[in-house]
């Protein structure tokens, strides 16, 4: 039998509960020695079940193939030896075998070809570095990280070499176990979820296959990307090191992009938001073509593992065709090093000119570049008019309840298109809400870097902690990170139910709008806090929060365009405008004493407030408003706490306290 | 590169961003070529290229409702808001508008010069004094562009484009008719004076 080669397949025996079939004496993941004869079970004769040996090594003193032991000088890893020599996997699964060792290197979240580094234990479950107590969580829901405990269940698992038929058929069958279960159980490895860094090596595998070439010359076969040849993995990949004196050119490369979906569009009107409809079909549209290539994404950024020379304005045409740009930094680097977060690396290493990095990265080939592609229609000269809405195109004279457009035929066509969102009648001539989630993905990588540092320095047992900092490779992080966040985001809306938020776009989680009461912004945002708990409790929600919540206050006639302006650089965790009144931001901990303290016990400080409020705009000096505040503290603790714990200014105090408890009187306009 | 930097203290002012339609108008935040270009003809009769930007931290954005008179038929329009730059803490505004050097100039025409720049000048927006003239020689260094300037004039400016973002700005080609021309947008990926740019990369090009 031989079905196609599921790479994903490669893994599976990390859901293996040793301890609990002692018997077999099983060693490591995977089961290429294992003696099928002796247990009376039936080999798997697919070709996923060469996938098994991909740590394999050669036993220079037995010369014989064995499972690889970097601590065993006679062992010669399978990534050294040429692929002519694998003499154990059959000749038509080696490249296979070759390409999957590869993207399983590409897809790891720390390089297991790391110097010893020393240990710091074993984790049963997955530790999300923004939520420590995950695993402990869907334990007491009943969860076990082991698919496979019984004598059975091995039987069942080499069963499934041979009945499996797709990737997502293994991925939803032992989905919530692969959720919870780890990549690599040692610590500080236990950071990644097996069910992404199986599902990223699926892709990155699919990938190099397109794009791999098997040849033959007189000393055999080889393989060949981008025109380069190699004949072990070893010398395609190149060291796997960033730092250090490890010059180890490799000799393929390829592209990790950053993609951000960007428009020049201007709503004037509400059905111009039809815009994002387009944006997010068509991004929808874009995963389904390139779905292996895209490493992850949300409804305005796409990351992409890409080979070289594959042209990017080509892939994003529809896009571009309907006036998007795309803004991309586009990492190329050899496979041995290439990373998401390897963009940040690099221009650190140049803004610090720090020369050892750069000497490494240099030699290498590695480079960093910002692209931005822009419609291919972008003509010199516009004569008037121009579009009112995408200012890119010549417009035509549109005439409406007597007020005079021009808008483009592009742009027409899609205010008059699909469904429309319209306000209800309820909310005409009152004040509303808009909201949108935000997830900062430039904030996520430094974030996760600075989580990993903190991890790290936290453990005992680890020798070269900074090699460790050094070489974290983001990439499967980031992607269960974008999950969790596309989750949390559906979740609110759960919780939202009951509650008479609008979403103006019915796939885009990330937006909504309500008529505004203080009663529902207080409920929207306790939301928020709870929800934020429950899927990133350790993710501080503060300035440099990946994920952050904007709410804009305004009376209904306010332009929605200046809504999405506001939108387009959240600076906090919670960010509020009301229009003409006030802007702040909030961290969650700033919230949580607001809603818990000031709302409750104070509320009759608010005269105290504006009296701070009136020394600051009279005096412009915080040293009043400290001593004021010092003077009162045992009138209105609540504020003296505030203020000396997160130095929140009255100002923001007393906005925020408005903003939930203003009552129906004040939202007309 | 040399240029001429004027510093300016501003009242109130609204570069109103080109959006024609609808009943707001949103307001700029930096002088695109084309304002100080038209601001300098006006009041010096010198065609004069350069661009400028508000000092953060001087401005707030406060809108303002007005109603704009069909003056054929004498009656009032539909009345617009737009949203214009107002000092914050009641000082000025402060801005700076870099002009190219031209050696035929003596800049000391530009001292304590009044300017009117943008909209709505009836209603007594945009008056601006300057209040100091410098020559500055920037570093030419790569980053993200934080201004608007015609593409045709970039070069002029010192300005060499690795990646644009392109938008346009309005010409005008004489004192009743113009074209809207491709200029450079904020954010574009350029090699230009420091003093453009609202950050320092360090990409590849």
């Amino acid at each position: 039998m031989s079905k196609e080669f599921i790479a994903e397949l490669h893994d599976i025996g990390k859901l293996v509960d040793k301890e609990k079939l002692i018997s077999y004496q099983l060693r490591g993941h995977t089961f290429e020695d294992f003696d099928f004869s002796k247990y009376k079970i039936k080999k798997p004769s697919s070709s996923s079940w060469w996938g098994q040996f991909h740590h394999r090594g050669f036993d220079k003193k037995n010369n014989r193939w064995t499972q690889f032991d970097k601590n065993n000088k006679h062992h010669i890893s399978i990534t050294h030896i040429d692929i002519n020599k694998w003499e154990e996997i059959p000749e038509e699964n080696r490249y296979n075998v070759f390409l999957l060792i590869i993207a399983d290197h590409l897809a790891s979240s720390i390089s297991r070809v790391l110097p010893q580094l020393g240990s710091a234990g074993k984790s049963e479950g997955v530790l999300k570095l923004w939520d420590f107590k995950f695993y402990e969580n869907e334990r007491n829901k009943g969860k076990y990280w082991a698919a496979f405990s019984t004598e059975d269940d091995l039987k069942r698992m080499f069963d499934f070499f041979d009945k499996v038929n797709s990737p997502d058929e293994f991925l939803n069958a032992y989905l919530g176990h692969l959720l919870i279960t780890p990549e690599d159980k040692s610590i500080p490895r236990n950071i990644t979820s097996l069910y992404t860094h199986i599902e990223l090596v699926g892709k990155i595998f699919r990938v190099l296959k397109k794009h791999v070439e098997i040849k033959t010359d007189n000393n055999g076969k080889f393989l060949e990307l981008s025109g380069n040849q190699a004949k072990t993995i070893s010398e395609a990949e190149g060291g796997n090191r960033t730092s250090g004196n490890n010059i180890d050119k490799g000799k393929w490369q390829a592209r990790f992009i950053k993609c951000h979906i960007k428009f020049p569009h201007s709503f004037v009107r509400l059905q111009d938001i039809n815009l994002l409809v387009r944006q997010n079909k068509l991004i929808n549209s874009f995963v389904d073509v390139y779905r292996d290539y895209v490493m992850s994404y949300t409804h305005s950024f796409i990351s992409l593992f890409l080979p070289i020379g594959m042209d990017l304005r080509d892939i994003f045409k529809d896009f571009l065709n309907n006036g998007f740009f795309i803004d991309c930094v586009e990492t190329i680097a050899d496979l041995g090093i290439l990373r998401s977060n390897l963009d940040i690396k690099i221009v650190r290493a140049r803004e610090k000119n720090d020369n050892q990095t750069l000497t490494i990265l240099n030699k290498r080939g590695t480079k960093v570049y910002k692209k931005i592609l822009m419609p291919n229609n972008v003509s010199e000269e516009i004569p008037p008019h121009i579009c009112d809405i995408c200012q890119m195109q010549p417009a035509v004279e549109r005439i409406k309840e007597n007020i005079r457009e021009w808008i483009c035929d592009n742009c027409y066509k899609l205010r008059t298109e699909g469904d429309r969102f319209n306000y209800p009648k309820e909310w005409q001539d009152q004040k509303i809400v808009w909201l949108k989630f935000s997830l900062h993905h430039g904030k996520l990588e430094n974030w996760m870097q600075e989580a990993f540092d903190r991890y790290i320095d936290g453990l005992n047992g680890l020798r070269d902690k900074q090699t460790l900092k050094d070489e974290f490779r983001s990439l499967a992080c980031h992607s269960d990170f974008v999950k969790d966040y596309l989750k949390m985001v559906k979740g609110f809306w759960q919780r939202c139910e009951n509650i008479e938020i609008m979403k103006p776009i019915p796939d885009y989680d990330e937006i909504g709008a309500c008529k505004y009461s203080g009663e529902l912004v207080k409920r929207i945002i306790e939301e928020l806090v709870a929800i934020h708990t429950d899927y990133f409790p350790d993710c501080e929600g503060d300035a440099h929060s990946p994920v952050s919540l904007s709410l804009s206050i305004s009376h209904i006639k306010y332009p929605v365009r200046e809504h999405w302006r506001y939108f387009e650089n959240p600076k906090g965790f919670l960010n509020i405008r009301s229009h003409n009144v006030f802007e702040n931001s909030y961290t969650k901990k700033e919230i949580k004493w607001l809603m818990d303290k000031l709302s409750e016990t104070e509320r009759e400080s608010s005269h105290f407030l504006y009296k701070l409020i009136g020394l600051y705009d009279g005096l412009d000096s915080n040293v009043n408003i400290t001593v004021e505040i010092l003077n009162n503290k045992d009138r209105h603790p609540a504020i003296y706490s505030l203020y000396s714990k997160f130095e929140t200014s009255s100002e923001k105090m007393l906005n925020f306290s408005r903003i939930i408890e203003e009552t129906d009187g004040i939202t007309e306009a | 590169m040399e240029l001429l930097k004027l510093d300016l203290d501003i009242a109130s002012i609204i570069i109103g961003e080109r959006v024609k339609g609808g009943i707001y108008r949103p307001c700029l935040e930096t002088i695109p070529s084309s304002t100080v270009q038209g601001a300098f003809k006006h009041h010096l009769g010198l065609d004069l290229k350069g661009v400028g930007f508000f000092n953060i931290g001087t401005y707030e954005i406060r809108d303002i409702t007005y109603s704009v008179k069909d003056k054929l038929l004498e009656v009032a329009k539909m009345p617009l808001i737009s949203s214009c730059l107002y000092p914050k803490g009641g000082e000025k505004i402060k801005g700076v508008i870099y002009l190219m050097k031209d050696g035929s100039i003596d800049k000391s025409i530009f001292q304590n010069l009044k300017l009117s720049i943008g909209a709505l000048k009836s209603k007594g927006f945009g008056k601006a004094k300057v209040t100091n003239i410098e020559e500055v020689k920037p570093e030419i260094k790569q980053g993200l562009l934080n201004v608007r300037v015609l593409e045709s004039e970039a070069s002029s400016f010192g300005i060499r484009v690795v990646f644009p973002v392109f938008g346009y700005l309005f010409y005008a080609k004489n004192p009743i008719s113009g074209v809207y021309k491709r200029a450079l947008f904020e954010g574009s990926l350029v090699r230009a004076p420091e003093i453009f740019l609202k950050e320092v990369t360090f990409y590849d090009e």
